[in-house]
């Protein structure tokens, strides 16, 4: 890149190399953005808060070049503001940070909107796909552009919905700033005001930090609570048969509601692994009802907690049992009135929704069975086969056993439906599988608090997922051995090589070999007990433990390089089909390819489709578990 | 074998003094223990003080019926020998004695060569020698031991060696014998699977999308014992299996994922009857793409391939330790 001659053409390397968030998002911004402002945000990146004349000495690019890249970082929330005043010389200054949340916006574009066109419609879909490309939107903006009433009373019905369903926020005047910095303004004026208030006085430090940490705690969530802008979202238009959207009003898409709606889908996915196909449909009908209501995936308080043990001189960082306390509290958000469901809420939803998630009344018929027609068979079954032939004395007969175990579920055959009275079979079904979901207190679905309520425990539940998720990885890609070893380590709390071997039942050198694998991606730690008193590494046995959190971390990063390299060979094979690629898209050949291309690009064209795509349902893939392992964990 | 003998009286006894020690010394044996305190020896022999006592003792270790041991509150302890294994011990060398003693000691557990070379002080050949005595005598025997197979362990040559020795059921020829345990877990899981979920293996498949047993069936999930009592009467081994053998092999199936307990019962986890090819819905391909549904890596049994070398060489994998090596 040549300095101060404007936009670099290409991304240095250290945007690659430095960290994983940096290669993945800078290559995301390059493709939407260009090389300028994904080149900005990763300055922004490295060194968290610059001013604007900072940032283009960092750059080395034009002054306006630099502008039109924060301009459009800023307007896609992949960058934040935030002006300060110099109490001394009383100048205020602007500094930039990036933000992530554009970022994942743009990760996730095509998941919104492609959900958003199942769920509610074309137009819907479109109004989503503008305000993610432009950042933000006004209804009024997007009207304009609208022929004809009809189709404009359309979009305002849509926009509405839109609005009404969370899916679009409007946007307030901190929307842009950066939180942290808004939060360490409200705790700077505290400390003034505590300082002013109480001059003279003896007070212990720690005392007074406690005292100023109160209060920013009690103003900073007055301030975030404030709501300027809701009050004025909808126009009172009594003449309309809807709620009209304020056509002045800014709208952005809310991340958050999406976020709602991934852990649904996570959530009734694992249901369909660990219960059953028609449960985890039912599953998905309540998520799908109590979405919108849920508590938000990121935990706010929890957010300001962190906040707030960043400040001071203590430093002792955030105290777990602080952590335990607002988690506890969050907990009780999910069984709040109204977020509780009983059998015959789930029957209405099933009647007016269940199609859409591919469970119907009559689909939910005969899922449970009747244990004492299927025992009373299994006996009769065994009773025939008059018991066991003499042992014999070789070690092992599986083959002949398995056949026996088979021979006893292919024979059943059940016919015990009663389809003169179907509702109240239908609901004691559905309360069967509501208590399937709630059966395991380990992977709690569902919790039941009285009898017939349920509710759905998502703060609990979160982290139990990405856990599991996680070993999921660890089964696919180092073996299910490696799981194994893993959940073996985990039970054991501390363990040594020798003592997993003897519980696993496996050979201490293939044991060996999966710790050995399992050190070296971090998801186990290695703790040394030395044996003689010279620390001699010969002697020294090691012991070794699982922390979720540190290997999920890892992992997940791992993943958000692998996603960048999955960007990396997409723009890789552009480039060495480009000559290609820009025939292609030439006007006179468009829609005529068949015509005016040679057999050789003709195929060429379709294994570069094919990479293409397959490298993008890869990316995909990839995204799902950064769905769990970013947004899950906490 | 020479036994000196000191005629005299003992107060309080009728016959001669040796008649006194060899009472004394069978009463031991027929006493079943294998030592003796001070307090208790006084007691067998009615003897009235520790004196008359220690003169019949002296006089038994002196023929080499009865050794002296240290107990773990450094007591002293009185072990009876048989006139066999006296004859047998006396007509060793002293170095074969004191390496026998030392193996002897050992009992179940066995002694490693350099164990015996460090108690009894003796040079590596003298220890050999005496080992390669011992041996050809059938007085003890090699064995291998499963926790350090490099090691020559000897233990007395009518000892059967103990399970820290041998491994147990699992190991056969001091080897793990894997896939006998790896048939066992199958024929558990096979079981507890048959258990928990109604026609989960019916050929053909399954017709309805789900078919499961209510909560209230957990009663009539298999215990340990079911599971026991399953594997002892199917004859699968002729191996004795211990309830504690077993819980072993279901703590492997928890550690694999294939089985949860469900207050104390076993039941079998519904993504392992998935994996091994059950609880299909009949007519449905379970490898079709499912648009509807998110990704999930427990799908992995149903939507990957192992990855071949010519996919792996074409450079169109990832991996995941791209990161951590850059």
């Amino acid at each position: 890149m040549s300095a101060r001659k404007g936009a670099p053409t290409e991304l240095p390397l250290s945007m690659k190399t430095k960290s994983p968030e940096s290669f993945l998002f800078t290559s995301l911004l390059k493709l939407v953005l260009g090389e300028q402002a994904a080149y900005v945000f990763g300055i922004l990146l490295d060194h968290k808060r610059l001013t604007l004349p900072q940032l283009q000495k960092m750059c080395k690019m034009k002054m306006s070049a630099v502008k039109k890249a924060l301009v459009s970082l800023l307007q896609l929330e992949c960058a934040v503001y935030f002006a300060e005043t110099n109490f001394i010389t009383e100048k205020s200054q602007t500094y930039y940070s990036c933000s992530f949340t554009g970022c994942y916006k743009f990760l996730y574009a095509n998941a919104i909107i492609n959900d958003i066109h199942r769920d509610y419609g074309e137009l819907h879909a479109a109004i989503v796909q503008q305000v993610l490309v432009n950042g933000h939107l006004t209804s009024g903006e997007y009207l304009k552009n609208v022929d004809g009433a009809a189709q404009a009373e359309e979009a305002e019905k849509a926009f509405s919905i839109l609005v009404i369903e969370k899916w679009l926020a409007p946007i307030d005047e901190m929307h842009f700033q950066s939180k942290y910095d808004l939060f360490h303004k409200v705790f700077q004026q505290q400390t003034a005001i505590f300082n002013a208030e109480n001059k003279g006085k003896v007070i212990s430090q720690a005392k007074k930090l406690q005292v100023i940490k109160e209060e920013t705690r009690r103003k900073h969530q007055q301030l975030m609570g404030e709501d300027k802008v809701r009050s004025r979202l909808f126009t009172s238009d009594s003449s309309s048969m809807f709620q009209k959207v304020n056509p002045d009003i800014c709208l952005t898409f809310n991340l958050d509601r999406y976020l709602k709606r991934l852990r649904s889908l996570h959530f009734a996915s694992e249901a369909r692994h660990k219960v059953g196909e028609i449960s985890s449909r039912i599953y998905a009908l309540i998520l799908n009802r109590l979405e919108a209501k849920s508590a938000e995936v990121e935990n706010p308080e929890l957010r300001l907690e962190k906040y707030l043990a960043n400040v001071g001189q203590s430093g002792v960082g955030l105290d777990p049992r602080v952590v335990e306390q607002v988690r506890g509290r969050y907990e009780l958000k999910d069984q709040e009135r109204g977020m509780n469901i009983t059998v015959s809420e789930v029957y209405k939803e099933l009647v007016r929704n269940g199609e859409k998630f591919g469970v119907t009344v009559g689909s939910v018929k005969n899922t449970i069975a009747d244990p004492s027609l299927e025992f009373g068979r299994k006996r009769k079954n065994e009773d025939s086969s008059n018991g066991f032939p003499g042992v014999k004395k070789v070690k092992i007969e599986v083959d002949e056993v398995l056949e026996r175990l088979g021979s006893h579920d292919s024979d059943d055959e059940n016919e015990d439906d009663d389809p003169d009275n179907p509702d109240p079979r239908i609901m004691s079904t559905l309360l069967q599988h509501l208590k399937l979901l709630a059966a395991d207190p380990k992977f709690p679905f569902l919790v039941e608090t009285d009898m017939g309520q349920f509710h759905v425990p998502y703060t609990r539940l979160s982290p139990i997922l990405a856990k599991h998720v996680f070993k999921q990885y660890v089964k696919a890609i180092i073996g299910p051995d490696a799981l194994k070893v893993l959940n073996c380590i985990e039970d054991k709390r501390l363990t040594d090589e020798k003592a997993v071997s003897k519980l696993v039942l496996m050979k201490e050198a293939s044991v060996r070999n999966i710790l050995g694998r399992l050190l070296s991606f971090n998801i186990i730690e290695l703790q040394e007990i030395p044996k003689t008193q010279d620390r001699s590494a010969m002697r020294s046995v090691y012991a070794f433990r699982f922390k979720p959190q540190p290997a999920i971390e890892m992992f997940k990063k791992s993943i958000l390089f692998n996603m960048g390299e999955a960007l990396e060979k997409l723009e890789q094979c552009k480039k060495q089909n480009k000559i290609l690629l820009d025939k292609v898209n030439r006007e006179d050949v468009k829609g005529r390819e068949q015509e005016l291309l040679l057999p050789s690009e003709l195929k060429q064209l379709e294994e570069y489709y094919e990479y293409e795509s397959t490298w993008i349902t890869k990316f995909g893939r990839l995204r799902t578990a950064i769905d769990v392992f970013e947004f899950l964990t906490a | 074998m020479s036994i000196k003998t000191e005629e005299s009286r003992v107060p309080g006894t009728n016959g001669s003094f040796a008649e006194t020690c060899t009472k004394l010394h069978r009463d031991m044996l027929a006493r079943g223990q294998s030592s003796y305190t001070q307090e208790e020896l006084l007691e067998i022999s009615k003897m009235d003080s520790n004196q008359e006592l220690m003169k019949c003792v002296q006089e038994l270790l002196n023929r080499g019926i009865v050794r002296l041991l240290e107990s773990k509150d450094r007591k002293v302890l009185f072990q009876p020998i048989t006139e066999a294994e006296a004859v047998k011990i006396n007509n060793m060398s002293s170095d074969e004695a004191m390496v026998y003693s030392y193996i002897e000691a050992a009992g179940r557990e066995g002694i490693w060569t350099k164990t015996i070379k460090a108690k009894t002080n003796l040079h590596q050949h003298v220890v050999q020698r005496c080992l390669k005595s011992l041996e050809s005598q059938s007085y003890i025997k090699s064995v291998k031991s499963v926790k350090y197979p490099q090691r020559k362990i000897y233990m007395l040559y009518h000892l059967t060696p103990s399970i820290e020795v041998t491994g147990g059921p699992w190991f056969t020829d001091s080897e793990l014998d894997s896939d006998f345990i790896d048939s066992l877990l199958i024929v558990i899981w096979r079981f507890v699977a048959s258990k928990s979920y109604p026609k989960c293996f019916k050929k053909g498949g399954m017709d309805v999308e789900q078919y499961s047993y209510p909560v209230s069936n957990n009663h009539n999930l298999p215990s340990l014992e079911e599971i026991s009592r399953f594997i002892g009467s199917s004859g699968v081994t002729s191996v004795e299996l211990s309830l504690s053998d077993i819980r072993s092999l279901c703590s492997v199936l928890e550690y694999e994922e294939k089985l949860v307990q469900v207050d104390n019962l076993y039941k079998a986890t519904w993504q392992s009857v998935l994996e091994a090819g059950g609880g299909r819905y009949r007519g449905v391909d379970v490898f079709a793409p499912q648009h509807n549904q998110i990704f999930s890596i427990s799908d992995t049994y149903r939507v990957m391939n192992p990855l071949g070398d010519a996919e792996e060489s074409k450079g169109d994998t990832l991996f995941l330790d791209s990161w951590m090596s850059t």
